[in-house]
């Protein structure tokens, strides 16, 4: 086994660039809000559509459904 | 112990039952073959939640004194199986796919599994499934506590979810026939994935009392088989009204495939645009094949489309909202952040907001949607598309990242039949027709409400013309 000695700079820069793939994976995932906004944004946007559909007002749910 | 081959894990219910009534083998021997390859080969396609080998053969040892006295309980008596581990069994961890439960133990079981119980059948294990069967949408294929499913035809790719277990394990031989459950799409994605044959029975037919819920008004239970004969077996034992379930129609179900309609007299739906445009390029072949094969039975093929709704959104909507106050607890309790799947977790959240009213507007449009579905039945008697547009994805995209054809088509044909079919509560059953290079494809026949029997007849037809439900994958 070859031990070498590394000085604190060569061992700052070897964690350094184990730790880049890592943050830059962490950078372009969305965060837990910017997730939570684009749900809460695709559930609006369905809802618009089911909004714009023309229902006739004595359509009744199916509360018990049955196929 | 006798040697198992090959055969013996492929072979259809009605073979592996008279195997054991001539005593080829016992059930014992039978049940801890099958529990020696679910737990070896379970774990590499992540399909394994738990083995219940010590059930089994407890199980076994009595069928095989039912055998020695001759007291016959049907084809499924002394066939092992495995259920999707939303299914209480009890005594055991039912995990629900879903970290927060994983130490989530019943005291019953659910009824289907008391159904199959009685009928003899052997339960081996419980299998693996995407994470509360996926109910605030989930992005990757490892939104579940065992893992992404593997797909025995290709490890790099998805099994399908939310039965991912069922899928799998089917297919690889490791039980002769799983179940699954289905809210939208969680039967027939796995099965068309997988290779499988899958059935998706009528809302209300089969009793959930015991399942997990994730919406009241759309989850059914269903057999995950090699071929449609083994489903129309597996559904006539788990059919049947239930007082514990709010939603059973009370009704049984009886195979009999020789009493269904007759081919020349089945007038069959189908749109062009599903395989010419929706469908990815490379499944095209086996699709247009496909029905080339149902028009040589003598079905009549009758061209149509799915009246203008926004199923998806409806459906969304609709699981969205029931799911989201199902989960409430968890939610509000912050567990939810032990799901694996972030957009899993930011879904469930966000359904929390939907307005009451946007709820009902949903339930209202599904009302006109059954009522149009029903009219469209009038005019054909099953309608075929492709279970799935795509062959199984990659292990590493994200699920919904398959074929989108440009530009945007107009002709909608049957493309929302997924959405349509489960808002309406239609039985569904997925069938393999080809292969899109190593890739398993499959059609999806739907037809009337409690109209098993007809879409059975047609599978089982297109099957005896065909091997591809036959194919086996190197496992």
């Amino acid at each position: 086994m070859v031990r070498e000695k590394l000085t604190r700079r060569q061992l700052g820069a070897i964690v350094a660039a184990a730790a880049a793939p890592v943050l830059s994976r962490a950078q372009t995932q969305p965060s837990a809000e910017e997730l939570l906004a684009a749900e809460r944004e695709d559930l609006r946007g369905a809802i618009e559509t089911l909004g714009k559909f023309d229902l006739p007002m004595a359509t009744e749910p199916s509360f018990r459904f049955e196929p | 112990m006798p040697e198992f081959s090959d055969d013996i894990f492929f072979s259809p219910i009605t073979e592996l039952n008279a195997k054991l009534k001539a005593k080829e083998f016992s059930a014992v021997e039978l049940a801890r073959a099958f529990s020696d390859r679910l737990e070896k080969l379970g774990p590499r396609y992540n399909a394994l939640a738990l083995s219940f080998r010590e059930r089994a053969v407890r199980k076994a040892k009595d069928v095989d004194g039912d055998l020695k006295r001759e007291r016959y309980r049907g084809p499924l008596q002394g066939v092992p199986y495995a259920a999707k581990d939303l299914l209480s069994a009890a005594g055991s961890p039912t995990t629900w796919g879903a970290k927060p439960y994983a130490g989530q133990v019943f005291d019953y079981d659910a009824a289907v599994l008391k159904r199959l119980e009685k009928s003899g059948a052997i339960l081996t294990g419980k299998l693996a499934m995407v994470e509360l069967a996926g109910g605030g949408g989930y992005r990757y294929a490892a939104a579940s506590l065992t893992g992404p499913g593997l797909n025995p035809w290709d490890r790099t790719r998805w099994s399908g979810g939310s039965s991912s277990g069922s899928g799998s394990a089917v297919a690889a031989g490791l039980v002769p026939f799983a179940l699954g459950s289905e809210t939208w799409g969680s039967i027939l994605t796995p099965a068309a994935y997988c290779g499988i044959t899958g059935l998706r029975p009528t809302y209300g037919l089969v009793s959930r009392h015991g399942a997990m819920a994730l919406s009241w008004t759309m989850d059914k239970i269903g057999p995950m088989c090699r071929s449609a004969e083994d489903c129309g077996l597996v559904l006539r034992a788990i059919a049947g009204g239930d007082s514990n379930d709010p939603g059973s129609a009370g009704k049984s179900f009886y195979y009999a495939p020789q009493f269904a309609r007759k081919l020349p007299d089945l007038k069959v739906g189908f749109a062009p645009a599903d395989i010419e445009v929706w469908a990815e390029p490379s499944t095209r072949p086996a699709f247009r094949a496909a029905l080339d094969v149902l028009r040589s039975l003598g079905a009549r093929m009758v061209e149509t489309k799915l009246p203008d709704f926004p199923y998806s959104q409806v459906a969304g909507t609709i699981i969205s909202a029931e799911g989201s106050a199902i989960f409430e607890p968890l939610i509000r309790g912050g567990q939810v952040e032990q799901l694996a799947d972030r957009k899993q977790i930011a879904g469930l959240k966000a359904g929390l907001d939907i307005a009451a009213k946007d709820y009902l507007k949903a339930m209202r449009i599904r009302s006109l949607i059954r009522k149009e579905m029903r009219k469209l039945f009038t005019q054909v008697d099953v309608l075929v598309s492709p279970s799935c547009f795509d062959p199984a994805t990659k292990i590493s995209d994200p699920v919904d990242s398959g074929y989108v054809p440009k530009p945007a088509p107009t002709d909608r044909g049957l493309s929302d039949l997924g959405a349509a079919g489960n808002l309406a509560g239609l039985p569904a059953l997925s069938i393999p027709c080809g292969f899109a290079g190593s890739l398993p494809v499959a059609l999806q026949l739907v037809g009337r409400p409690f109209s098993e029997n007809n879409v059975l007849a047609l599978g089982k037809a297109f099957q005896d013309r065909t091997d591809w439900h036959k194919r086996r994958p190197a496992v």
